[in-house]
């Protein structure tokens, strides 16, 4: 039968229907109510959209009241908490309150359904970011997840393509017009991997914010598109940022989130309307670090006491939970070739570096001595670091031990028949890069350290990606975010305070993209701090869960919080003979 | 007015177990980012209403009580109104008074199209061929009733197939109506 048969009983039905109403024409007594579910708009218009022709504000909790106008016509919400003032207020975003009537009021209380309005992330990506078809299944799950969320904390383990997923996530946002002014926090390391990154996996172009300050506060009052800049530039231009607006910001170094420090306190000032940040960071360690992290992504989430002392894990997890991602690469990646961790090798010196280490270890340990019962950690700190650098080198004799035994494995390694095999090793101190530059100089090392500028950062590494067979590296400047999957050997060659850098490090080879099994030399000299330091981490490693996150990136937060006054004096106490 | 200026008014309702029903109305661009979308509270016609109208139930609730509420209560009309098959019973006669409209069908489905014409409420109409988003093999008909003389809907649907899926956005107005149907509920509850 053809459709085209069906009008006559619609006709006929119609006409019934007519019938009715023209005898009783009050039978729906009235029309039901209608609620508008407001649609926010960023502030600046996105690439694709030039020619916006309404205006609607974003809401957001960190932008107050929320004033909404679409297509001409005002309407008004509830008053959002401020966070500055009333840092424990309901971060939502206010009820509609533009209807007039109780029914379309409880209507309106669904605004937040809106996100469900918007073009899912497969249909926006599937002309327009051509490369959204080479994610795995997680990572696009990732994307929606960033997509559908306001506050959003992806705790990914490292390597599992984070600045992918995001990267796409702000293009599906940009061109669902859902976003406009959007702004990166990371590590100045980070810059050009993450310009790097965001062009090729979605198309976007990032202006970078550096500079002279009145270049940069040119850029922050005019710049509509996606900008970057480092947490000190944050710090520095807080001022300008307060009065800016941002529809995103991304914070990609999370470890400094941590803290309550200047720097932090002006990140979370900057006004905004979602907030995410990237980590490799597990949920369960230091909750109170997680909660502080959470200060930024979702203000009022936790109370302010909770930022001190946390509340029980359930509660954390179960206000995280909407917010918060994270997947395993050991769940996702599973054709990731094995990490295999050596070590630590126990090493001795020998000759002058032994002897200047022992004077050393003597003489300052009677200069503590001397301070008496006003001792503090900030005293022990330079006798600690100058005998960790004896442990490395001594530099007037150029002695070693470890460069001795690393030399040794990487002539083994570096074999000419392998040409694809490369390795990095890191240190602590620039000063002992330099030496190991010199020393290991036969296999034409490549230097990268805190002191380069961003040029010279970028060419070491792309010499390294392309020609270069080894990499000296700060552990400092390069251990977060960059990806080195071309390396199969990591040798630290000194520990350092924080077990999360060391892994950081060494996921930087052990990620997404890896083809080999990454091998991870470990170093200790027998009978010197290194070993005790080693000690009182193994013996914290029962607690390593709740451990390994708490400690922190430097020595003077390391000291204020979890080492204990004699706990580092047990540490620079001379070996008993 | 300039081309990329059309507004697409989607039309669709969501109807519970309880047979409430709800009626929501999505103006996108021609890109599919929503603008404005209304949405209207549940319905549930009473026993003498479900008698006194019989099988026309469906479409009096839509075209008398739901799309009026929500096409007035618009801050700016569509250029064109879209509904799809499974609201054309309740939709059908409110789009054949506020032309231009259109009924949208996938033909992924053999029995959800219509071949080459259709009558939507006494109007023979003939199918238009446009792009489906995202699939290479499929299209989608479009059965468009508008002046003649003055095509806006087809120039709308032409300019919108390329940029956007002509039919998600009919999904994404059922699932957000299914959300506040649940949140209905479980307030009653």
């Amino acid at each position: 039968m053809r459709f085209h048969a069906v009008p006559s009983i619609l006709e006929h039905r119609r006409g019934f229907r007519a019938l009715l109403l023209r005898k009783m024409p009050h039978l729906w007594q009235e029309l039901p109510k209608t609620a508008d579910l407001a649609i926010p708009r960023h502030r600046t218009p996105a690439v694709n959209a030039p020619d916006m022709f309404f205006l609607v504000q974003s809401h957001s909790a960190l932008l107050g009241t929320f004033d909404v106008h679409v297509l001409g016509t005002r309407y008004r919400t509830n008053k959002n908490p401020d966070p500055e003032t009333d840092p424990q207020g309901s971060p939502l975003p206010g009820a509609l309150v533009s209807t007039d009537s109780k029914t379309a009021k409880r209507l309106s209380s669904y605004s937040q359904l809106y996100g469900l309005l918007y073009p899912p992330p497969n249909e926006v990506a599937v002309d327009q970011i051509p490369r959204y078809s080479e994610l795995r299944s997680y990572q696009k799950m990732g994307v929606e997840f960033l997509v559908k969320s306001e506050h959003a904390l992806l705790a990914d383990d490292m390597g599992m393509g984070k600045t992918a997923q995001c990267s796409i996530a702000i293009a599906v946002l940009r061109r669902s017009e859902r976003i406009g002014r959007t702004l990166i926090i990371c590590p100045r390391a980070l810059i050009h991997q993450w310009e790097e990154e965001a062009k090729q996996w979605a198309g976007i172009h990032i202006t970078t914010v550096d500079g002279p300050p009145a270049i940069r506060k040119h850029v922050w009052e005019s710049s509509p598109g996606v900008l970057m800049a480092t947490p000190n530039i944050i710090l520095n231009d807080i001022e300008v940022l307060r009065s800016c607006r941002f529809d995103l910001v991304v914070c990609d170094d999370v470890s400094l989130l941590k803290n309550d420090g200047k720097i932090t306190q002006a990140i979370r000032r900057i006004p905004r309307v979602r907030s995410w940040c990237l980590t490799g960071t597990p949920l369960e360690n230091n909750p109170e670090d997680i909660i502080n992290v959470m200060e930024f992504v979702f203000p009022g989430l936790f109370k302010l006491p909770d930022r001190k002392h946390a509340p029980s894990r359930a509660v954390i997890q179960k206000k995280l939970k909407p917010h918060f991602l994270r997947r395993r690469k050991v769940d996702h990646l599973t054709e990731l070739p094995a990490k295999q961790s050596i070590g630590p090798l126990a090493l001795e010196m020998t000759g002058k570096q032994r002897e200047a280490y022992c004077l050393a270890e003597r003489k300052q340990w009677e200069a503590l001595q001397a301070i008496g019962i006003k001792i503090e950690k900030f005293h022990i700190f330079s006798l600690i670091n100058a005998l960790l650098q004896l442990c490395n080198v001594y530099e007037p004799a150029r002695q070693s031990a470890k460069a001795e035994a690393i030399k040794g494995q990487l002539a083994d390694i570096m074999d000419p028949t392998q040409p694809e095999v490369k390795a990095i090793v890191f240190s602590r101190w620039v000063k002992t890069l330099q030496f190991l530059e010199h020393e290991f100089r036969e296999f034409k090392p490549q230097l990268y350290h805190g002191g380069l500028s961003d040029n010279a950062r970028k060419n070491v590494l792309a010499k390294f990606r392309n020609e270069g067979r080894l990499l000296l590296m700060s552990t400092k400047a390069g251990s977060r975010g960059l990806n080195l999957q071309e390396a199969s050997y990591v040798f630290h060659f000194d520990r350092g305070w924080n077990p999360m850098d060391e892994m950081q490090a060494e996921d930087r080879c052990w990620r997404f993209g890896q083809k080999q099994t990454v091998s991870v030399y470990r170093y200790i000299q027998i009978g010197t701090i290194e070993e005790r330091i080693n000690q009182v981490l193994l013996r914290k490693r029962g607690q390593f869960d709740q451990y390994i996150d708490s400690m922190a990136e430097d020595t003077d937060s390391l000291a204020e919080n979890q080492w204990s006054l004699t706990e580092l004096i047990d540490l620079v106490r001379p070996t008993e003979k | 007015m300039r081309q990329d200026d059309y507004l697409l008014g989607y039309l669709a309702h969501y109807q519970t177990s309880q047979r409430a029903y709800y009626g929501g109305l999505l103006i996108t661009n021609v890109r599919g980012i929503p603008l404005e979308f209304r949405h209207s509270e549940g319905i549930k016609p009473s026993r003498l209403q479900a008698t006194l109208y019989g099988d026309s139930l469906d479409a009096s609730v839509g075209s008398d009580a739901l799309a009026p509420a929500l096409y007035d209560a618009l801050s700016a009309k569509p250029d064109l109104l879209l509904i799809d098959t499974g609201s054309r019973i309740l939709f059908g006669s409110f789009l054949h008074a506020h032309r231009p409209a259109a009924l949208l069908v996938p033909l992924d489905d053999p029995d959800k199209a219509f071949a080459d014409s259709l009558s939507l409420d006494g109007s023979l109409l003939q199918a238009h061929d446009f792009d489906y988003k995202g699939s290479t093999s499929e299209r989608i008909y479009a059965y468009i009733e508008e002046d003649h003389g003055h095509p806006v809907g087809t120039s709308a649907l032409d300019l919108a197939q390329k940029t956007m899926n002509l039919l998600s956005p009919f999904d994404r107005i059922r699932t957000v109506l299914s959300e506040i149907a649940q949140a209905e509920q479980s307030r009653k509850a």
